[in-house]
């Protein structure tokens, strides 16, 4: 998949200025039949698993040039336009 | 900032497990550099450069060498550092500054190389390896 991809790269002569390959969850990618469910949960140092855990966050996988990609792109910044 | 993460470190130190199993292991490693939402500024970590963790976890119990880690505790315990923390980015609606975000399934992003890393680590386990040579 990646290779098809990174022959579109405007780096390369391509159309696409940056492409992103969602991972979704750790859960996901260890999904089969008949096989344990794994989760996942992000907690700060020292906090208690209990109460402050933050429970199943979407984790995505980003290529190297995503966030160029949006500086350029897509994000834009107010404070920059005068006029 | 990737070639500058790696980790080689005793995973207890400070010997502070009782009876001392796996004396001297050590966690060759990464710490993964993540763009979070800024919700979790004062909830995962006190404030962007801070480190936080990322734990895998199952219903049962996993061996780690001769460590067994009880059902629902931090199984894998993956050191992330918050690079970035947005209030929002196109689109990632999971990403917000608004802390209810964390409970709505938030999203981290990392680079693909590093995320790897967590797959590396979890087929340590050998009933996770197996599992993902099914998946694969």
């Amino acid at each position: 998949m990646r290779e098809l991809l990174d022959t579109q790269l405007v780096s390369i002569g391509g159309l696409v200025e940056s492409y992103t390959l969602t991972s979704g969850t750790f859960k996901a990618h260890m999904e089969t039949p008949g096989r344990e469910d794994v989760s996942e949960f992000i907690i700060g140092p020292g906090h208690s698993h209990a109460k402050h855990a933050i429970h199943m966050p979407q984790f995505t996988g980003i290529e190297p040039n995503f966030l160029d990609a949006m500086d350029y792109s897509v994000a834009f910044y107010p404070r920059d336009i005068v006029s | 900032m990737e070639a500058m993460s790696g980790i080689d470190e005793l995973y207890d130190p400070l010997e502070l497990i009782s009876q001392k199993p796996n004396k001297g292991r050590r966690i060759k490693s990464q710490i993964l550099n993540t763009a979070v939402p800024s919700s979790f500024i004062g909830e995962a970590f006190v404030d962007v450069g801070d480190h936080y963790t990322y734990c895998i976890t199952s219903k049962s119990a996993k061996i780690f060498g001769d460590y067994k880690f009880l059902p629902n505790s931090c199984q894998v315990k993956i050191k992330m550092r918050a690079i970035g923390a947005f209030n929002k980015l196109p689109g990632m609606p999971k990403l917000s500054g608004y802390p209810q975000i964390n409970v709505m399934n938030p999203a981290v992003m990392a680079s693909q190389s590093q995320s790897k890393v967590i797959i590396e680590r979890m087929q340590e386990n050998e009933y996770w390896a197996k599992t993902r040579d099914m998946v694969v």
